[in-house]
């Protein structure tokens, strides 16, 4: 394994790692997440408690992909595009001076602001060296 | 290719983990409807009926957590503006109107607007108690034809 590979498995790792407590900490109160995403007020509210079903279960089959090489390439597409949703709609409320709870992990996460951004900016440039990566060492 | 038809994959997958662990538990949520209120199982929470005796007893102090644009528009009779944004610039004026031992009560636009629990919980740690939400906030309000006044601060 080159330092390359090692240095993608480590950031694969960690990236998963991170997935799968996100997903953990949302299963269990549905309500509360719900409540959370409408507090971002961008989803019409009768698709706002689908979201919050289905989307740890998703976090936690995107982080588990993540560990498992074969897997990685489309893990970290889907990495990719959490990340930068989660991104656009925390900047979007920030802007509108909403103060939600970032909910990033749970609802008892902080208010999105500097460190919820910091996390997701990360989570972003992670997957996408992640993906970039993969698509060089996977032929088409 | 191969990247996107995985992707699709694992979505599906968690889509379907996602709904079977909603079918085992569903946890108290129905899928297609709007999130659950707060004001039915905690306490901190007021329906409008409630909110609306405990102002009937005139111990109360009433906190608007939005703007202050959209207070001036128009807010909840005997309110103050307290910006859950501009929280420590608007605090020093509204805190002599606070009272410690009696209840005050916040709201902000509706029922999941997060503005009044982001000033609950900087008065919490500015050590008052008594902190209630009115959850249907402005919105409620307005709908319920109560009274209303514009301006002020």
């Amino acid at each position: 394994m080159n330092p390359t590979d090692r240095w993608r498995t480590v950031a694969s790792i960690v990236l998963g790692g991170l997935f799968l407590v996100a997903g953990a900490l949302k299963l269990p109160d549905p309500a509360a997440f719900s409540r959370t995403i409408a507090g971002f007020d961008l989803l019409p509210l009768a698709s706002v408690t689908l979201i919050a079903v289905l989307l740890p279960a998703v976090e936690l089959c995107a982080g588990a992909a993540l560990l498992h090489t074969p897997l990685r390439y489309g893990a970290s597409l889907i990495a990719a595009l959490l990340s930068l949703s989660f991104l656009v709609a925390s900047f979007s409320a920030w802007i509108r001076g909403l103060d939600p709870v970032c909910g990033c992990f749970g609802p008892e996460s902080g208010r999105v602001g500097g460190i919820s951004f910091l996390v997701e900016g990360t989570v972003l440039v992670l997957s996408c060296v992640i993906f970039r990566g993969e698509q060089r060492r996977i032929p088409a | 290719m191969r990247g996107l038809r995985d992707a699709l994959r694992i979505l599906a997958t968690g889509v379907l983990l996602g709904f079977a662990i909603h079918f085992v538990h569903p946890a108290g949520v129905e899928l297609f409807s709007p999130p659950p209120l707060r004001s039915g199982s905690d306490a901190r929470y007021l329906t409008l009926l409630r909110f609306q005796e405990i102002l009937s007893t005139g111990r109360v102090a009433v906190i608007d957590a939005r703007t202050s644009d959209a207070f001036a528009r128009g807010h909840i009779e005997g309110a103050w503006n307290l910006p859950a944004i501009r929280f420590e610039s608007h605090f020093e004026a509204v805190v002599r109107y606070l009272p410690r031992e009696s209840e005050t009560v916040i709201y902000c636009d509706g029922p999941y607007c997060v503005l009044a629990d982001s000033v609950r919980e900087n008065l919490e740690r500015l050590g008052f108690g008594n902190l209630k939400i009115f959850e249907g906030g402005w919105k409620e309000w307005v709908d319920a034809g109560l009274p209303v006044a514009k301006g002020g601060e």
